[in-house]
């Protein structure tokens, strides 16, 4: 049954656990966000590994890239960041390591016209 | 590698009941990933062989009912468990899209019968249907799960 | 006395995900009730048809978002048998490590969610703070912390160095008093029993009946689990207990989930001990044989089962989900029946409902 002395032996350790860490709030934008190396953030191109071969946009599962090509060596590469799940699918679908996620977090816009991204604009 | 003699075991023992229970009826066997073993039969077979599993050898879990536009007609899966799976496997044909309920038997099959004749037109003879499951009040009565819609989409 | 019918959702405070129920009461007892599924049906199955297997993966994480891990897995299983894919050892040791997580922080966040339904917010603050170490440790796992997206076909994605191995062992030690506290107090406290004990009573014969699965059926004495019944590596080589008890009421059903959860934090440690070197994944052809799979898994609500048809292309031809909640609501018309009005929070929370999942 709970008793007084029970219920402190409970709560003494909450409270000092309370109490040692602090609160855990952090007033985001104005603080500085930590995120682990392994987040999934906004997606990021290293062009000059790019091939154009559209394995990513056949992979992605929101249907967030788009290849819109011209020739063997004219092609260009949008991103559209409101389509996107953060799946990294794109990432492990690439054979030239040219795509990849970081660990930015991606913060939204009020015009969906400004989301719109070309990560990669070969003129061939 | 004891599992897979038990179910091997114990399906035989049910497949010699199937056979004696149902001499003049076909059963087709086949096995399946993961763990596994499908049993054609005649749709009207359905409702006495689940009788029989009920009784007889104590199999009254029925993970699912799935439903399947196979081209062919619509093609029903009575996925059992009772240690590794068995399913019973029959096919309706488009012109005779019913089966008799198996809720009287087992209550819990009601919601997977409701879904199979929302979303694929099958009438389940016997199961009491209080309105629409998943789909809005406002659905324009056609069948989301059937090839035609697919076809037209793609 | 005159009836009354009380709607309760599609949103109410009850409820984490929309369900419409219509309860008729006469005084302060249920004498019937309605129920409408359908306000999350995303066709989920249909959209899977127009999408290749490699979509898929990350189609069916999105069913739920609790148990997200164990859909990707059972598809996975079920893709990879018909591929005839071997996933190595260290592949299926991370993936059963991640499902325990996930088992524990549902666990947690039901706890939470149960407690507030009966009015003991402490517990749910307290089991809430404690989820976030467990999703800290699955966010630097995976890089998400409800969505961990570490399913592949083949296997998963992520690795773990020995480093990072042992701040989760470090991390797994600061949980499990805490959730040793939180299994003594609904064991223990007389307000939590009062408000749980006797209510919602579903016999074995019922469970039986109604085929349900999960801590709902072993909290009424049906000892049936997938990790024990129908192993998998790793879960074939590892020591668990499951844990049944014979009440059927809502404390019974409290106290399985809170044992399930001591014994996941047993699991995640021994998997982290003994995990074995090698490739976390093989790398799987985009085209699938013809063929079907049935593909069962032992998610945090029960048993998911999973049916694949596939007729040669990159494209699955069917498949099929059913997921433990939609099992479990079909009990809910019983549970209800002549109840008192302030009971209904508890049996509404007791099944765990996650209409995410039912609806699909």
């Amino acid at each position: 049954m709970a008793s007084p002395l029970r219920s402190l032996a409970y709560l003494l350790p909450q409270l000092w656990r309370a109490l040692k860490e602090g609160p855990h709030t952090v007033k985001y934008p104005f603080d500085p966000v930590e995120l682990p190396a392994g987040y999934r953030g906004r997606v990021i191109i290293r062009a000059e590994n790019c091939r154009g071969c559209s394995m990513c946009v056949r992979d992605c599962p929101a249907f967030a890239l788009e290849l819109e090509r011209e020739g063997r060596d004219a092609y260009r590469l949008i991103y559209h960041p409101e389509r996107c799940a953060y799946c990294g699918q794109c990432e492990l679908s690439c054979n030239f390591d040219a795509i990849s996620l970081s660990n930015e977090f991606v913060p939204g816009k009020p015009d969906r016209k400004d989301l719109g991204v070309v990560l990669v604009n070969k003129e061939g | 590698m004891s599992r897979l003699l038990t179910q091997i075991y114990l399906f035989e023992e049910i497949f010699a009941a199937l056979q004696e229970a149902f001499p003049d009826a076909e059963f087709v066997v086949e096995d399946k990933p993961v763990d596994d073993t499908f049993l054609k039969l005649a749709p009207e077979k359905v409702r006495p062989v689940a009788e029989l599993l009920i009784e007889k050898f104590d199999i009254y879990h029925l993970s699912t009912i799935t439903g399947d536009d196979a081209g062919d007609g619509v093609r029903l899966l009575y996925h059992f468990w009772s240690s590794y799976g068995l399913t019973l496997d029959t096919l309706l044909p488009y012109d005779n899209l019913r089966i008799p309920t198996l809720t009287d038997l087992i209550p819990g099959a009601a919601f997977y019968e409701r879904e199979i004749q929302e979303m694929l037109g099958v009438t389940f003879e016997g199961l009491a249907t209080p309105g629409p499951m998943f789909l809005p009040d406002d659905w324009d009565g056609s069948f989301p799960l059937r090839r035609q819609r697919l076809q037209k989409s793609q | 006395m005159s009836k009354i019918t009380v709607p309760i959702g599609p949103q109410h405070p009850l409820l984490k995900e929309p369900l419409a129920f219509s309860l008729t009461l006469e005084g302060e007892h249920v004498i019937e009730s309605a129920m409408r599924l359908g306000y999350v049906h995303r066709g989920i199955e249909r959209l899977s048809q127009e999408r290749t297997y490699v979509q898929n993966v990350h189609l069916f994480e999105r069913v739920c978002g609790i148990c997200s891990h164990i859909h990707t897995t059972t598809y996975c299983q079920g893709v990879e048998a018909l591929l005839g894919l071997e996933v190595p050892p260290r592949g299926l040791y991370l993936r059963a490590l991640l499902c325990e997580l996930e088992r524990i922080h549902s666990h947690l966040l039901w706890l939470g969610v149960q407690a507030r339904n009966i009015g003991f917010d402490t517990i749910f603050m307290y089991a809430w703070r404690d989820r976030e170490i467990v999703l800290d440790i699955m966010e630097d796992l995976s890089g998400g912390r409800v969505s961990h997206a570490v399913n592949i076909i083949g296997g998963v994605r992520i690795d773990l160095t020995t480093e990072h191995r042992d701040v989760i062992l470090r991390q797994l030690d600061t949980l499990e008093p805490q959730i040793e506290t939180l299994l003594d107090v609904v064991e223990n406290e007389r307000s939590f029993q009062a408000r749980t004990r006797n209510i919602g009573v579903l016999s074995l014969e019922q469970i039986r009946r109604y085929c349900v699965v999960g801590p709902v059926a072993r909290a009424s004495g049906l000892d049936m689990d997938l990790r024990r019944d129908a192993p998998t590596p790793p879960y074939d080589r590892l020591k668990f207990r499951v844990p049944v008890r014979y009440e059927g009421d809502a404390w019974a059903r409290t106290m399985v989930r809170m044992l399930e959860t001591v014994e996941s934090v047993h699991l995640c440690r021994q998997i982290l001990t003994t995990l074995p070197d090698g490739p976390t994944s093989v790398r799987a052809k985009r085209r699938v044989p013809p063929g079907e799979v049935v593909s069962r898994a032992e998610a945090p609500r029960g048993e998911v089962i999973y049916y694949i048809r596939s007729d040669g292309s990159d494209k699955p031809a069917r498949v099929k989900v059913r997921t433990p909640t939609l099992t479990n609501l079909i009990t809910l018309p019983d549970q209800l029946q002549n109840i008192s009005m302030a009971d209904v929070s508890v049996v509404l929370s007791g099944v765990d409902l996650c209409i995410a999942c039912a609806d699909r």
